[in-house]
């Protein structure tokens, strides 16, 4: 009798314990504003998920944003007096062609190091929120000091492009030929903290995304 | 467990030492997606060409060695390259046709490199029949395989010393060389090209990817000297552990082409010294990622094993352990059959503790498989064919002891038997492997496929009894208070069966509405196990209401278990399609054919012979 | 009465029981077998579990086990396993018949970064329409099983289609070039297509028609043919050509070949398959038709990379064989040795660099590559019988460069500055014939070599010290150079030059563009025994008003193919699934396959959604993966079913599934639950009873 009742015990146990993982809703995501002459006709164009404790720095609103080395926004980390710098750039094109490969970004960044040790870098494909390219890990010596360098170099796929470049008004245009541009986020810092804040630093790269969808060919 | 486990395995080792690579048993290796101890990696490596995991001793002459164990020949061929053995019958070819087909001996079953290399040169593809084209295809990866043992790590660093030479006579700086190399020469690269053998060190770049030990010799250029440097390190280990490990391979690589290349000036002791000094330095290393995640998936992690893991995997693969629980099973089944004959109590006592002892190893299998893999052992074949005897015996004790009938004992250790020697004979994969991606939830592995699985052990002893059944009846020509006793533990086997295979199919329809989003669909796997429960559920409502008696069970539990069998593996090897399938095989149709064949004759036979002689006295 | 009582307990009784168990059981038998043979679930299906006498055998069950179960009323405690396991019974085939009235089950296509709210019901038929100008498209949908003739009419448009013809099976292709046994170019007349395969015809080919691709060019030969060996039709014009002619060659595949040839040969080539494009222009987003374009090149030039390769060979067999070299040559050459450097790569290597930075002397304004700088620095350009010279032709060269740039005609020019010489150039000139185009190169060579004739006659210059060596080196040796003749251009010899052509496209005005339509051919064949492989073929007449036009569509599975404009362009048709709207949009942020250390073999499936409920708006995030389903509070439940592009080098794709059971957790589910109570009851207490 006794191992009837452990066999139905055992029956609803099994039976009662499936269950789904609970859901997260959207923890708020700050949003960044793309590429323009002046601060008031700066669309909002990206978002991406940062730590509370990060400090956030925009450009000013009458700053001209068309030099494509000015950053779009930027993140400091502040860690016993050093400090590491994240900073997102777009890099807005016409043609699918006037693209410059994430390769060629990268080896940019790989000259920015007075010495570079092979052993800790590397680059890597990446793809995410509609971007594909390249993770670049460097470690060696910039400015005189150990640094180490996260940088993404990420393009939308040729299909979405081509998707983005269908734009129905001059309004959609100028939002499209934002979204359709290049985008880098490059991380730099102390070796010693960078490595600390490595796995945060990727999944706020990996956070960042299009505010609007890109549409869907159908 | 762990200390069972290290009593036995120093057991072990004391008496069966004999290479002085014996120490390097137990270190991690990555081997074909899991990192494992390194004599299984060995013994693994040698199999997929040999198909056999150490080497005969008979062709040790033709692998120049005497020491037929696979570890110290991935050593030997680590450090001297396949050149040695290119003359040895290292590949194993089993299909006549193809063996036919390359123009070689039909009558060998193991072919040299050189041999084959020449074979399959010659060989057209287009005329290959096309079901042995993967065969061919197979053979040629394999032999790709053994060509890319050979160490390319000093040739390609000479090649960049070349290459640095020629770039500084052009009087190109420094850093544009250092730039150039990485460019065309990638470091990465390097690393992954080193060498495909004793894969032993942690990229520190590439979580959970491990680089040869030839790694170890590569040269990169620095950048300030101008100069070929040794290469820093690559690993995931400290600075200090990978220092240790560089040296104590330096030395160990040197004594080693000493000992290989048989100089008798090399001092043993010394030697071994090394040896254990390096596999001390890795194992020490190793300490820090023991354990730790090395892949991390959505709810879910793989995690590199702990140092008792490895032993307990090197330890599997040693012991016989499912070759002695055959012939403790077989022994027990003498011993009863015996006690039947001579009606001595105690002889039955003994045959129950051989049964017991052997059930014990048994349940070692599935233990050690369970703590080195981390999950249920019930994901491929091997591991069901193991699985499902042992919860017959576990049923045949149970109901023994609740019923003091040998007889259970008995029909247990038949099915136990035969399907262990099914196991030895056949060829189906042993190895400690990952489980596919379907199948990684151990929530659903334990409660569909260890209740559904369970149910075809408990029903072939219920085939079993069927089987005796008939045959007493047979023999006697008569029922009696046996062949009713029996009758009713094929209706109780029965009911645990149907009650652990339907409620498990439907757990499964569960399973898959969470995997694939539907419930049911009629895929050849869940048609077998519906069909199954159907013929079990029509004898059942026979029986209970007195269309059939016990005659009829006994002959509906032998139908059952045919039904089971084609579900257990007709699906996967005869129909050979479907979702379930995890791993379809070849061949074997033929035997199964036989089986059902044989088990329709035997069931006509007996049943003629009772129903044609039986006493006119009739069963109420 | 009495007959309807047997019935009912017949209904309810053990041999109906076995019988339709048993009869169940086979037909699942039969079903595995022909799935087994077919590989086909859905033809298994169609005979088996899809076929009406199986749904049939089920509602047999549904009574049964409802009569069996009534038949023993009044109930009893020992009825009570009984009852729960057939009535757990009747509510799992309860469930199983209301999610198949009412529950909803597709498949959504994903990108990441893009989003969608539709689900797509495989193996249905619908046909896709958008009218232009409208910014929602319509959904006709068919019946599964589709009979001709249907029409479906849309009142609310006017858009009438009607089915007129439908093939289970059939191959999609594409027309091109070719269509109807007419070569068709947007802006000719078609041209009918010429076979070949008569022996007659293909020893005579005739161009079947000549063309003008423009102003200031020449004629162009159009052949138009059909061979069963495209190649040999080709070599067999290339060997009767001419004058400048274009070849379309359609071979047995249907694949167009053009291949444009010059006075010398062979030129350019491409073909055009008809199954996929590189790239195709739509116009009007499809409304106006689709078409592909060529660009043929009018001129070729010469292959630098084959030229270069001669050349080093020929330099090098010169060098190895102790030949005698120019001077200059000899120069380099030692340079070169002091330095440990190939001679002949280096040298090749100025050449090409000289070529392509233009000037008749290497001009100062270029900077030269690192590897040659070295060879300048350490060139000897002062040894007295030619330094005077090259200085010299330096000089001149400084000083009437300009003015060459400037357009101006070098005799002019020279007399401008009066050149000592003009009398015996003038005459060395009537001499020669020069033809107008490198008349002033012939010149400036003429030039050159008084100079160097002249040259011991010619004081020294003093230079600036200050200049880079090596800079200035480079002038003056590609002045010492040009006494000899020795440019890159001058030296490659003519035929060598035609051989080794490459059609030249970089050059404004350098092609012409040729375009045609593409249009969709269907092509029925037998169906398959995998019904899941056919791609049935509809052809579909649409009206509106007055105008009518028939079209033939295959069937689009991924509903993500082209759309044919009909009607005048005023709808675009496709064939596809039926899709509906669920009211949940999801967006795909990141997809990820990861896979075991060390093996392609996958660990685990996972993807990164945002889903939004359009109803509130409300979004959360959301990572799915195989074993772990999402599942909404109002029961949609979406599994992840496929990725494309496992790896991280390009944006992926997902397939998920999306299902809506309402029965499921108040049928299906709890039935499922006290069936298996019920057995173990049966198993509990029955065995014990007897």
């Amino acid at each position: 009798m006794n191992m009837r009742i452990l066999t139905a015990l055992a029956a609803l146990a099994l039976l009662t314990s499936c269950g789904d993982s609970r859901d997260q809703s959207i923890s708020p995501m700050q949003s960044i504003m793309g590429r323009a002459n002046t601060g008031i006709s700066r669309p909002q164009i990206y978002r991406v998920r940062a730590s509370d404790s990060w400090v956030r720095r925009d450009p000013l609103p009458n700053e001209n944003l068309l030099d494509t080395t000015k950053a779009l926004c930027e993140y400091i980390i502040v860690e016993d007096r050093e400090i590491i710098r994240i900073a997102i750039h777009n890099f807005p094109s016409r043609k699918l062609e006037d693209r410059v490969p994430a390769e060629a970004q990268v080896s940019r960044w790989r000259r920015q190091f007075e010495s570079l040790n092979p052993e800790d870098s590397q680059s890597t494909p990446q793809a995410f929120s509609g971007y594909s390219g390249l993770l670049f890990e460097g470690v060696g010596i910039m400015h005189g000091k150990p640094t180490m360098v996260l940088g993404w170099a990420m393009q939308i796929s040729p299909e979405h492009y081509l998707m983005l470049s269908r734009a129905k008004s001059s309004d959609e245009e100028s939002l499209f030929a934002q979204m359709r541009g290049d985008v880098t986020i490059k991380a730099v810092g102390p070796k010693n903290i960078m490595e600390k804040y490595k796995r945060q630093i990727a999944s706020f790269a990996k956070s960042f995304e299009l505010i609007e969808e890109i549409p869907l060919r159908t | 467990m762990r200390y069972l486990i290290l009593c036995i395995y120093l057991f072990i080792t004391i008496f069966l030492d004999a290479s002085p690579f014996d120490g390097t048993k137990d270190l991690p290796v990555a081997f074909q997606g899991r990192f494992r101890s390194l004599d299984p990696a060995a013994r693994l490596w040698l199999y997929d060409f040999y198909h056999v995991q150490h080497l005969k001793k008979d062709q040790l002459i033709s692998f120049k060695t005497n020491d037929p164990s696979a570890l110290e020949l991935l050593w030997r061929l680590h450090f001297m390259g396949h050149a040695l053995i290119d003359n040895a019958p290292l590949f194993w070819i089993h299909y006549a046709v193809v063996k036919d087909l390359l123009g070689l001996d039909i009558k060998e079953s193991r072919f040299s490199y050189n041999e084959l290399n020449q074979a399959l040169s010659k060989v057209n593809l287009s005329h290959v029949d096309p079901s042995y084209i993967d065969d061919v295809n197979q053979l040629s990866q394999s032999i790709k395989n053994f060509y890319a043992i050979d160490n390319r790590v000093t040739q390609s660093n000479s090649l960049l010393a070349a290459l640095i030479k020629q770039k500084q006579a052009s009087g190109i700086d420094k850093r544009a060389i250092s730039d150039a190399i990485e460019n065309k020469f990638p470091l990465s690269s390097r690393l992954r090209h080193a060498g495909t053998t004793l894969k032993m060190l942690p990229s520190k770049k590439h979580e959970g990817e491990w680089l040869s030990l030839h790694a170890l010799h590569i040269k990169s250029y620095d950048p300030v000297s101008g100069e070929l440097a040794p290469i820093g390190n690559f690993t995931s280990f400290s600075d200090v552990h990978f220092q240790g490990i560089q040296v104590a391979y330096d030395d160990l690589s040197s004594l080693a082409t000493r000992y290989f290349t048989n100089d008798n000036s090399l001092n043993a002791e010394e030697f071994q010294l090394a040896i254990n000094r390096f596999a001390n330095k890795i194992l020490t290393a190793y300490q820090s990622l023991e354990g730790t995640a090395y892949i991390e998936a959505m709810g879910k992690s793989l995690y590199y094993p702990t140092l008792n893991q490895l032993k307990a995997e090197s330890l599997y693969y040693q012991l016989p352990l499912i070759e002695i629980s055959i012939l403790g099973y077989g022994l027990a089944l003498i011993l009863f059959l015996i006690a039947f004959t001579t009606k001595n109590k105690n002889i039955t006592t003994f045959g129950f503790i051989a049964l017991i002892l052997a059930f014990i190893l048994h349940t070692l299998v599935l233990i050690l498989r369970c703590y080195i893999l981390q999950r249920p052992p019930v994901s491929n074949m091997f591991e069901t064919v193991v699985y499902v005897p042992w919860i017959a015996i576990l049923v045949g004790i149970i109901m023994n002891r609740i019923s003091r009938n040998e007889w259970l004992l008995i029909a247990s250790s038949l099915a136990a038997l035969a399907l262990l020697i099914l196991l030895k004979l056949t060829d189906v994969d042993a190895r400690l492997e990952n489980v596919q991606a379907v199948l990684d939830s151990q929530y659903w592995l334990i409660v569909h496929v260890l209740m559904v699985v369970g149910s075809y052990g408990i029903f072939i002893v219920c085939g079993m009894l069927g089987h005796l059944y008939l045959l007493i009846c047979c023999l006697n020509k008569t029922e009696s208070s046996l062949t009713q006793f029996m009758a009713k533990c094929i209706l109780h086997t029965m009911y645990i069966g149907v009650a652990l295979l339907i409620p498990g199919t439907i757990l499964g329809g569960v399973w898959a509405a969470q995997s694939w989003g539907r419930f049911w669909d009629w895929d050849p796997k869940e048609s077998w196990a519906f069909i199954s429960a159907c013929v079990y559920v029509i004898i059942i409502h026979a029986y209970t209401f007195r269309k059939i008696y016990d005659l009829g069970l006994a002959i509906g539990s032998i139908i059952g278990l045919m039904a089971i069998s084609f579900t257990w593996y007709g699906v996967n090897y005869i129909l050979g399609t479907g979702l379930h399938s995890y791993g379809f095989g070849r061949g074997g149709e033929i035997y199964y054919f036989g089986y059902l064949l044989g088990e329709t004759l035997f069931l006509g036979i007996t049943t003629g012979i009772y129903l044609f002689f039986k006493s006119p006295k009739k069963y109420s | 009465m009495k007959i309807l009582s047997k019935l009912y307990h017949f209904l309810g009784g053990i041999y109906f029981t076995i019988v339709l168990i048993g009869s169940v059981a086979l037909f699942v038998i039969a079903g595995t077998i022909v799935e087994s043979q077919t590989h086909s679930h859905l033809y298994a299906a169609k005979w088996t579990y899809g076929n009406p006498v199986f749904a049939l055998l089920l509602w047999g069950f549904f009574i049964n086990i409802l009569f069996s179960a009534t038949r023993r009323w009044p109930f009893q405690v020992k009825h009570v396993p009984f009852l729960t396991t057939h009535f757990g019974l009747l509510m799992v085939l309860g469930g199983a018949l209301i999610k198949s009235y009412v529950g909803q089950q597709g498949t959504m296509n994903l990108i990441e970064g893009s989003a969608s709210d539709r689900i797509y019901e495989i193996n249905t038929h619908a046909i896709f329409a958008e009218k232009r100008g409208e910014s929602s498209p319509r959904l006709y949908t068919l019946p599964s099983h589709l009979t001709h003739p249907l029409e479906i009419a849309d009142d609310h448009d006017g858009l009438q289609l009607s089915l007129l013809a439908y093939t289970p099976h059939s191959t999609q292709k594409f027309a091109t070039w070719v269509k109807d046994n007419f070569l068709t170019v947007d802006g000719w007349e078609p041209i009918p297509i010429k076979d070949t395969s008569d022996p007659v015809t293909f020893d005579q080919l005739q161009p079947q028609i000549t063309v003008n691709p423009g102003e200031g060019s020449e004629s162009w030969e159009i052949y138009a043919l059909r061979s069963r060996d495209a190649e040999a039709c080709v070599d067999k014009l290339s060997k009767n050509i001419k004058m400048p002619s274009l070849s379309f060659i359609e071979d047995k595949e249907g694949s167009v070949h053009i291949h444009a040839f010059d006075r010398h040969g062979p030129l350019w080539n491409q073909i055009f398959t008809c199954q996929n494009f590189q790239s195709l222009y739509a116009y009007d987003d499809g409304f106006g038709g689709y078409a592909v374009q060529v660009d043929i090149p009018k001129v070729a030039v010469p292959n630098m990379e084959i030229i270069i390769a001669q050349l080093s060979q020929e330099l090098n067999e010169a060098v190895v064989g102790n030949a005698l070299l120019a001077p200059p040559l000899q120069i380099f050459q030692k340079s070169c040795q002091s330095l440990n450097i190939d001679f002949v790569k280096t040298f090749v290597n100025f050449l090409v660099q000289w070529d392509e930075a233009g000037g008749w002397l290497f001009p100062s304004s270029v900077k030269l590559s690192s590897d040659l700088t070295p060879v300048f620095q350490n060139l000897d350009m002062s040894q007295d019988d030619i330094a005077p010279a090259c200085q010299w032709t330096v000089r001149l060269f400084d000083q009437i460069g300009p003015d060459l740039q400037r357009g101006d005609d070098i005799m002019k020019v020279l007399r401008k500055r009066k050149w000592p010489l003009m009398a015996s150039l003038e005459e060395m000139i009537a001499q020669h014939n020069f033809n107008a185009e490198d008349r002033t190169h012939q010149i400036l060579s003429l030039l050159t070599q008084q100079i160097f004739s002249t040259a011991s006659m010619l004081p020294s210059i003093e230079f600036d010290l200050l200049i880079d060596p090596a800079k200035e080196n480079v002038r003056l040796y590609s002045a010492y150079l040009r006494a000899y003749d020795i440019h890159l251009r001058s030296i490659i010899s003519p035929s060598f030059a035609t051989a080794s052509r490459v059609a030249d496209t970089s050059a404004p005005n350098s092609t012409f563009t040729l375009e045609t339509s593409v249009v969709p051919i269907g092509t029925p064949l037998p169906p398959e025994k995998k019904l899941e492989d056919n791609v049935p073929l509809i052809t579909v007449q649409a009206k509106r008003g007055p105008i009518k036009q028939t079209i033939t569509l295959a069937y689009d599975r991924s509903a993500a193919g082209l759309k044919w404009p009909i009607l005048n362009g005023q709808y675009l048709l496709r064939f596809q699934p039926k899709y509906s709207h669920i009211p949940y949009r999801v967006r795909l942020r990141q997809a990820r396959q990861i896979n075991y250390a060390h093996s392609g073999q996958p660990y685990s499936y996972e993807s990164d959604l945002i889903i939004t409920d359009q109803r509130n708006g409300k979004s959360i995030e959301k990572t799915i993966s195989m074993n772990h389903v999402h599942e909404t509070h109002d029961g949609y439940r979406f599994y992840l079913s496929n990725m494309a592009l496992a790896n991280e080098s390009g944006v992926k794709r997902v397939q998920l599934v999306v299902n809506h059971d309402p029965a499921k957790y108040w049928l299906t589910y709890p039935g499922a639950i006290i069936m298996c109570c019920g057995i173990v009851l049966l198993f509990s207490l029955r065995p014990y009873k007897k």
